[in-house]
């Protein structure tokens, strides 16, 4: 069975890496990371993943920039996102605007077992 | 040696002569000092007798054709008379001493039988009775019809001091509505000052015969200026302590609010910085969270000394994370989500929540059946809840008793909440649900009392808690225009009331 590849797009680099390290140890999935909005458009575009788990408070493009491009972009528009972030609370990330409606939201400080349990839920079956 | 004849007169004659001189010129010495010490001996009786503890008494009129020793003797007891009524004018600062002064000096000192003192009221244009001396009849019922078209009012219209020596020889003020007390002779002075006419000083009924002298008007003239500017004194002094009195009640109030905004702007702060920080914390706790997962899944299970540090280091940060959770909390970065629900069940949960902490502790439910459902955030409050039953059970670490109490009640005065928002503040008589959480723990010290809503102040040891869940509650409170305050006595035990509108 192919692996499922998952997109993580945040700016904070560690982060990015760790997760990978510790997603990828369940042997189901195939991470890829990217630390900037526009390197993880690309990387989206270029290997067309099954999840994106994209962060949402970030330097130059933020999460719902990132949202509303793929959204638009017909290749990747139907691809699960999960907001993995640093703000605590859902109202906080929708008070700033709606982007984040319907979509999963996962604080950083997670467990493992919780990132991953969300990531099964949300992928692309 | 020989002398002419008719030349010079006999000697004998010419002694007799000159000793005849000096004799009349004895007699008549001798006669004027006579008179001179009898009149001497007169103004030093009357002198002696007109001057008491107070108030000079009465001084017998003076005569009409006054001498330069008897004008001297009247200004000399006049200026001691008036030293000593200003002396007494200047001991007091009640108005009512001053009044009476005024009279009692103007009575004493001259030769009547009635003095009264009318206050003028410029909004109700009537005269009131201050003082009278002499006159008893009616005062009431005198004072409240006397306006404008009595003797009074044409004094104070006149703006001059009146002197009359008989008023039925007066038909310019026949017409007038004539006081009862004002007979034959009278001086009438208006009490001015400036421009403001305070009232109407009556001098009355000479008792001795003859009209008011010059120098009786001008005695009742002094008696009122003088007067007038006692009781301007008192006007101001008066004033000046109403005035230090309202300055002092808006100064504690200033201070108040003052405090109360501080405190408000304080904690607005500590919010914004609390949000900051917390979200800047989430990421490297992310990235903590997530290496020492992986960590925990290389390190091979008989690793154990790895794997507890590991774990030590895991809590820590989970830790820290709730510290974030309550640092957002408190920045009142949430919103509520009002529905309405019944108070009971929500204490229920919370309580339910908390129940494995329980231990030792017996629960009282004192919640009164068919209270309304009330506008609030269930989770919010349910947070609120726990945060204080957590409380109540640190404050009892042995056993206790938890007691919850819900009840209605019509407050019996305003309430203000602690940012003095009109919405949040409640009226005298408004229907409210107060929600009590008691505990017979240890209570707080009065010191600790004034500080526990303060975000960071915390008794409990390093780890138990982070100093913001009195804090955060109260925002609840507040954030649903609620009231929150605690009573405590140490070592008997600690009560949370929190007062929600209906």
């Amino acid at each position: 069975m192919d692996k499922k590849r998952v997109v993580i797009i945040d700016d904070e680099e560690n982060f990015c890496k760790l997760a990978k390290k510790n997603i990828e140890q369940t042997g189901e999935f195939e991470v890829h990371i990217a630390i900037n909005g526009d390197d993880g458009i690309r990387l989206a575009k270029e290997i067309k993943p099954d999840l994106i788990l994209l962060d949402i408070i970030m330097p130059g493009m933020d999460g719902a920039d990132v949202v509303s491009l793929i959204r638009s972009d017909t290749n990747i528009k139907d691809t699960p996102i999960v907001f993995l972030t640093s703000l605590v609370r859902e109202e906080e990330a929708s008070s700033q605007s709606n982007f984040t409606r319907g979509y999963s939201l996962l604080a950083k400080t997670v467990t493992v077992g919780e990132l991953l349990a969300c990531i099964k839920k949300n992928v692309r079956k | 040696m020989v002398f002419g004849k008719g030349g010079f007169s006999s000697p004998y004659l010419s002694a007799s002569f000159i000793i005849m001189i000096i004799i009349i010129f004895i007699i008549i010495g001798t006669l004027i000092g006579l008179v001179l010490g009898y009149k001497i001996a007169i103004a030093y009786q009357r002198k002696k007798t007109s001057f008491p503890q107070e108030f000079p008494q009465q001084v017998a009129s003076p005569p009409q054709n006054s001498s330069y020793l008897e004008d001297k003797i009247w200004y000399e007891a006049e200026l001691n008379f008036l030293f000593k009524f200003n002396e007494r004018l200047l001991s007091t600062f009640a108005f009512q001493n001053v009044i009476q002064c005024i009279a009692e000096a103007a009575h004493n000192f001259l030769p009547i039988e009635r003095t009264v003192l009318l206050m003028w009221d410029k909004n109700s244009e009537k005269f009131t009775l201050a003082w009278a001396i002499g006159w008893e009849h009616n005062r009431s019922q005198e004072s409240l019809t006397l306006g404008k078209d009595s003797i009074s009012g044409f004094v104070i219209h006149n703006r001059k001091v009146l002197v009359v020596s008989d008023l039925t020889q007066e038909p310019y003020l026949s017409k007038l509505k004539k006081e009862e007390y004002l007979q034959k002779a009278f001086i009438s002075a208006p009490l001015i000052f400036k421009d403001e006419v305070l009232g109407v000083l009556h001098v009355c009924d000479k008792k001795t015969a003859g009209p008011f002298t010059q120098r009786e008007v001008s005695v009742v003239m002094n008696i009122v200026r003088m007067g007038v500017i006692a009781l301007q004194n008192v006007r101001l002094y008066e004033q000046a302590s109403k005035r230090a009195i309202e300055l002092k009640m808006a100064y504690d109030e200033l201070k108040e609010m003052q405090d109360k905004l501080i405190q408000s702007e304080k904690l607005k702060a500590i919010g914004q910085l609390a949000s900051g920080v917390a979200h800047e914390m989430r990421n490297p706790l992310g990235i903590i969270m997530q290496g020492v997962a992986y960590l925990e899944q290389i390190i091979p299970p008989e690793a154990k000394e790895h794997r507890e540090t590991l774990s030590m280091v895991r809590e820590s940060a989970q830790r820290a994370d709730k510290i974030v959770i309550s640092l957002l909390d408190f920045s009142k970065a949430a919103k509520l989500e009002l529905h309405p629900e019944y108070i009971g069940p929500i204490l229920e949960s919370s309580l339910n929540l908390v129940k494995t902490e329980l231990k030792n502790i017996e629960v009282v439910r004192e919640i009164k059946e068919g209270l309304p459902k009330v506008l609030v955030d269930k989770n919010k409050l349910t947070q609120v809840f726990i945060n204080l039953f957590i409380n109540a059970i640190h404050a009892m670490p042995g056993a206790g008793k938890l007691t919850i109490r819900t009840f209605i009640k019509h407050l019996e005065e305003a309430r203000n909440s602690v940012d003095n928002i009109p919405e949040s503040s409640f009226k005298a008589g408004e229907k409210v649900i107060v929600i009590e959480i008691e505990d017979t723990g240890v209570g707080i010290s009065e010191e600790n009392l004034k500080r526990i809503f303060d975000p960071f102040f915390t008794t409990k040891s390093p780890g138990k808690g982070t100093g913001l869940g009195l804090s955060v509650s109260r925002n609840i409170i507040i954030m649903h225009k609620g009231i929150m305050e605690v009573e405590s006595q140490v070592k008997k035990g600690t009560r949370v009331i929190i007062t929600l509108r209906i």
